[in-house]
């Protein structure tokens, strides 16, 4: 039995085939699809990492604009602890810049409504807090009960 | 020769195969450690800050009786002390870059040393009004309204 011997067009003319050659070309393309993906997966938790961070700020920002909205004895109080302005007709709102959390500025947006309960009324308020982008807004509702007998100089 | 030389082209062909692979693991382990120490930066501050808020309204809260709520200076700041009603109160202020909680005496001197550490901080300030208690630190700014500011009236 004679020998097999290699076809002559199957090397690269310096001893090594041109198959070696797809090969870790194939090779490099397989890395660069699974790094891709791998970066993919870290980008991912960047971006979930940011919207986290972003999303507590909003949460600490309008627990203390909620304190705020608790201890205003009016909107105007509300907008001056604020340093915001007032506005609306039907309902008052509040719109303001406020910084709570360092390093994270955040637009508030405080809607009050009211509501005769019979013996006093019933303020609510709802707050809405963004960053600067205004990108997935976090809002809370807090309440606040002033009793008829605080309006007219009573214990509340 | 021309064996030789040809050998040595190949050579180099898996160096720099390898050299590719390397750089590339390289940059994706770099980055994967830069988003990890981002994220873990993130929570820290995060801790940071519900540990002092979370602190904080909770003892104003837990507290909260007419006039109980003062700030006087101390030695390295504001410190704000919450009456606790029997004689005695909490004292919380800053003391060598450390947010701490002092439960003694109401007329007695500070004592760093058997005050009890809260967080990591590295300024403090507080504020009080009459229905409102406003703490400005390094971390955010913590607001509570008071409710017993309407037993004075």
């Amino acid at each position: 039995m004679r020998p097999l011997k290699s076809r002559p067009h199957e090397t690269g003319g310096n001893g090594r085939s041109i198959a070696f050659y797809i090969e870790t070309v194939v090779v490099v393309l397989m890395l660069f699809v699974m790094l891709s993906v791998v970066v993919q997966f870290f980008v991912k938790s960047y971006v979930a990492t940011q919207e986290s961070q972003v999303r507590m700020d909003e949460v600490a920002t309008a627990r203390q604009v909620a304190e705020l909205f608790q201890s205003s004895a009016s909107p105007d109080e509300l907008a001056d602890a604020l340093q915001g302005e007032r506005s609306g007709i039907d309902k008052t709102a509040v719109n303001a810049n406020v910084e709570y959390v360092s390093g994270a500025p955040m637009r508030v947006n405080v809607t009050i409504s009211s509501r005769d309960t019979g013996a006093g009324t019933l303020y609510t308020a709802d707050i809405t807090v963004s960053d600067q982008a205004g990108s997935r807004p976090y809002t809370l509702t807090s309440e606040r009960y002033v009793s008829d007998n605080v309006a007219k100089g009573g214990s509340q | 020769m021309i064996s030789s030389r040809c050998s040595n082209r190949g050579h180099v062909w898996t160096l720099l195969l390898f050299a590719v692979v390397m750089l590339l693991m390289l940059v994706a382990i770099v980055f994967g450690v830069r988003v990890y120490d981002m994220a873990t930066r993130a929570n820290a501050a995060t801790t940071q800050l519900r540990a002092v808020e979370g602190y904080l309204s909770s003892a104003l809260k837990a507290n909260d009786e007419n006039s109980a709520v003062s700030v006087v200076a101390g030695p390295q700041g504001d410190v704000l002390r919450i009456a606790t009603g029997d004689g005695n109160a909490t004292s919380i202020y800053l003391s060598d870059g450390r947010l701490v909680e002092e439960y003694g005496a109401a007329g007695n001197a500070l004592d760093p040393q058997s005050a009890v550490p809260i967080a990591k901080l590295e300024s403090f300030s507080a504020e009080v009004s009459n229905n409102r208690v406003t703490v400005i630190t390094d971390v955010g700014t913590v607001v509570a309204s008071l409710r017993s500011a309407g037993d004075d009236r």
